[in-house]
């Protein structure tokens, strides 16, 4: 069943993310579990195991719970600022922190199909007033539909630059099976002026 | 002999850990981290129960399963998995469904459990 508005599609998306970001969580938790586990297991079978756990073993099995810990705390900081994109509907927002937050939240959709990003961020580029949560919806919806055409493999590169008055997100596979087929000139996206495909190549272009 | 285990996952550090934590209470566990190696691990072990991750990348779950059991058709396979809501059909071909993080005591259970029908007890 087609999904017909921008907010039956912006909670697909929010759905989408947030069962992204905990099944990634969940996976951190795994492997903190089964290392502070093997631990305790070396512990608890120390009269029985051949060989002793050494230092570097047991600071190696240390280093990857530390590891796991700032993996998930990184990716808690983008989830969050993700949620306050929706505190108001309008505020002033930096393009790139907005892009980024999708992309890091869309990496394990990404990596399904052994697509990594690329990212090239302008600097200096201006605020924008609108509402940040529905540009970042269109990212996503961009991206998912490259993910259909995309060939595995490969990198998406993700630009922006700004132009005298516009600030632009282009969207790029490195490799492609089939054209690409979007189209979104919807009001709901505001302050995105234009949605052009150009080639292999998405531009969103924002006032 | 201990019951032969294979872990098809492609997080590492969790799937080395939990090898070393099998292998101490008597498993003879082995770990693969990626897709393709997946497949020749079975032929070459012929493991008595795998235990799968769902979301590998450049993996369909259910193809691996059925790949898997074309090699095998005696093999249990118990999905553990961050994924807290697989498909029925995913549900319906594996022994059993185990959402990460894992209590290693239920693990060893459902283990325990799928050896047992392996060799047709249960």
């Amino acid at each position: 069943m087609a999904r017909e508005t921008g907010i039956e599609r912006h909670l697909a998306f929010i759905g989408k993310v947030i069962s992204l970001y905990t099944h990634e969580q969940k996976n951190h938790l795994a492997i903190i579990n089964e290392s502070a586990g093997l631990l305790g297991d070396m512990l608890e079978f120390s009269e029985t195991i051949k060989e002793l756990p050494q230092a570097g073993q047991l600071l190696d099995i240390i280093k990857s719970i530390d590891a796991q810990i700032k993996r998930s705390s990184e990716m808690a900081k983008y989830l969050n600022a993700f949620g306050h994109r929706m505190d108001s509907p309008l505020a002033s927002f930096n393009v790139n922190d907005c892009v980024q937050e999708v992309l890091v939240l869309l990496n394990r959709l990404i990596a399904q199909k052994r697509i990594t990003f690329k990212t090239d961020y302008a600097t200096g580029l201006p605020l924008i007033t609108g509402n940040p949560s529905s540009l970042q919806l269109l990212v996503f919806m961009a991206i998912q539909g490259l993910l259909t055409v995309a060939r595995e493999n490969t990198h998406i590169l993700v630009k922006t630059f700004n132009t005298n008055d516009s600030a632009i997100i282009s969207i790029t596979p490195e490799e492609l099976d089939a054209p690409i087929d979007f189209m979104e000139n919807s009001d709901y996206f505001a302050p995105v002026r234009a949605v052009i495909v150009n080639g292999s190549e998405i531009n969103i272009i924002i006032a | 002999m201990p019951p032969k285990l294979l872990i098809i996952d492609d997080e590492e550090d969790y799937a080395s850990a939990l090898t070393e934590r099998l292998n101490l209470r008597n498993f003879e566990a082995a770990a693969v981290y990626e897709a393709k190696d997946a497949q020749a691990a079975v032929e070459k072990n012929h493991p008595d129960v795998i235990l799968l991750d769902l979301c590998m990348p450049g993996m369909e779950a259910k193809d691996m399963i059925k790949a898997i059991k074309a090699i095998d058709p005696q093999v249990e396979i118990i999905i553990v998995s961050g994924h807290a809501l697989p498909s029925a059909e995913i549900k319906q071909t594996a022994f059993d469904y185990i959402v990460k993080p894992i209590e290693i005591k239920e693990l060893i259970g459902k283990i325990n459990e799928a050896v047992l029908k392996k060799q047709g007890v249960l």
